[in-house]
């Protein structure tokens, strides 16, 4: 709560976005780095998906990152219709297009997982139709914003249709238990079986996973950072305008 | 409550006939399934429920956009929420007439649509009560759609990708509920899982539909 009304003053926002932002930044290279070294070269082949199992490394933190960009949209908003922090909006905002670009990498490089392992590019399972159900939410949730020409009423709005979409959340993360489907448990509750067996390869998946988070966290920092200066900038320009017309 | 629902009826029953659209466009889009697939008799054996699945889920769609743009526009709105009626009992008479106005006709043409399909009788009455259950959630989930987009503006496809994402799991549980219904009747367990989305929509749609009312009158 505290933390909520101290970041919602832009101004702290930014100096802790100056310190952040190239936090984020270069651990995201970082961790890109050592994560691919470890996903490509240090982690062993898996006993049966061979080399095709290195997919996981980059499937998996954006399967993540996509469903925790939406999670934090729905915060943002949930503190942006209950408080009206203008802040949260921006943030709200900032959160949905990364959020959506990891939902589709997902998608992505899952159907490039899926054709070597399962034969087959997609599968209308449970987890595969969720995710894509979130990437419609994700772009339900941008038009909302820019269709609607009053900037105050889209956020209002935006707010409340990303909150009633949360209820996807729980459905992507549980569709995988409720029915059994082609698609695998969640490769972090493998650690330890057959199937993970090797450090390398919990390393390689956890510095990954580390990799995204970083970027999606420097995405959404400046992301809320441009939003602030097109705020400011409008501000900036409205009064001029209106001295002209009177001066008229 | 009861005299928001009149309200609208009356003003749909003066419009001369327009909230039958929908209804036509359900049997249009079936005929046009129909004709796409060539007619052939066991291809609608086969398809045909979900043809009807698709025409009410693309009917009650097409009709989210009108349940509050009127209202909203000429001021019908702001007045009701002004006299302290709750925003929650409005969406609540919306999508109690919304069900009547656009779901009672397809509900009454959904059997004879089955009929000329060819479809057994077990079939046509497991997709009869599959809608059955699923209009809870179709009404509730098109009032939020409606409340979201009450400004109309290009929202036009818009106001469809909002509602789908939420319909994609009553579309899903609907159809195996029609398959199931033939073995276990409406004992089956997706008759169950609907009628659970009915009441989740329910749940969020309305006090959705109610936020978004307020928001778009400040």
């Amino acid at each position: 709560m505290r933390l909520i009304s101290y970041f919602a003053n832009p101004a702290r926002f930014e100096r802790f976005a100056k310190f952040a932002s190239p936090f984020f930044g270069t651990g995201a290279v970082l961790a890109g780095v050592v994560g691919l070294y470890y996903a490509l070269i240090v982690s062993p082949p898996e006993a049966d998906q061979g080399h095709a199992v290195r997919i996981m490394y980059v499937h998996v933190p954006a399967a993540w990152c996509a469903m925790m960009a939406y999670s934090a949209l729905a915060i943002a908003s949930l503190v942006s219709f209950v408080w009206r922090h203008p802040l949260a909006d921006s943030a709200a905002k900032a959160f949905a297009l990364p959020g959506l670009a990891f939902t589709f990498l997902t998608l992505i490089t899952g159907s490039l997982w899926g054709k070597p392992i399962w034969n087959t590019w997609w599968e209308w399972d449970g987890r595969m139709t969720s995710v894509l159900v979130l990437f419609f939410i994700y772009l339900a949730y941008l038009g909302l914003w820019s269709v609607i020409a009053d900037k105050k009423r889209a956020a209002r709005l935006a707010s409340i249709f990303a909150m009633v979409g949360f209820i996807n959340i729980p459905i992507i993360k549980f569709s995988v238990e409720w029915w059994n489907s082609l698609h695998q448990p969640a490769s972090i509750s493998k650690i330890g079986s057959p199937s993970i067996y090797s450090p390398d390869m919990i390393t390689a998946l956890l510095v990954m996973m580390l990799a995204y988070s970083f970027l999606f966290g420097w995405l959404s920092v400046n992301g809320i950072r441009r939003d602030i200066y097109k705020a400011r900038k409008n501000r900036i320009t409205a009064p001029a305008a209106r001295a002209t017309l009177t001066e008229l | 409550m009861n005299a928001l629902i009149l309200r609208d009826l009356k003003l749909a029953w003066r419009t001369g006939g327009t909230w039958l659209l929908g209804v036509i466009f359900f049997a249009l889009f079936i005929a046009v399934c129909v004709i796409a697939i060539g007619a052939v008799p066991a291809r609608l054996a086969e398809f045909g429920p979900a043809f009807i699945w698709l025409a009410l889920l693309f009917s009650v769609l097409l009709s989210f956009g009108d349940i509050f743009s009127a209202d909203l526009s000429d001021g019908t709105l702001e007045q009701l929420l002004l006299a302290g009626i709750s925003p929650i009992e409005i969406s609540a008479a919306k999508a109690a007439s919304f069900a009547v106005l656009t779901l009672g006709p397809v509900f009454i043409l959904l059997p004879v649509i089955g009929i000329m399909l060819g479809l057994p009788l077990t079939v046509i009455s497991g997709l009869a009560l599959s809608a059955l259950f699923a209009a809870p959630a179709f009404s509730a989930y098109g009032v939020m759609a409606g409340a979201l987009m009450a400004q109309g503006g290009k929202g036009g496809f818009l106001i469809i990708l909002i509602s789908a994402p939420f319909l994609i799991p009553v579309l899903i549980f609907g159809l195996a509920a029609v398959d199931s219904y033939g073995r276990f009747g409406i004992g089956a367990y997706e008759f169950r899982a609907l009628a659970g989305l009915s009441l989740i929509a329910l749940a969020v749609g309305l006090p959705a539909a109610a936020a978004a009312m307020r928001a778009n009158i400040e």
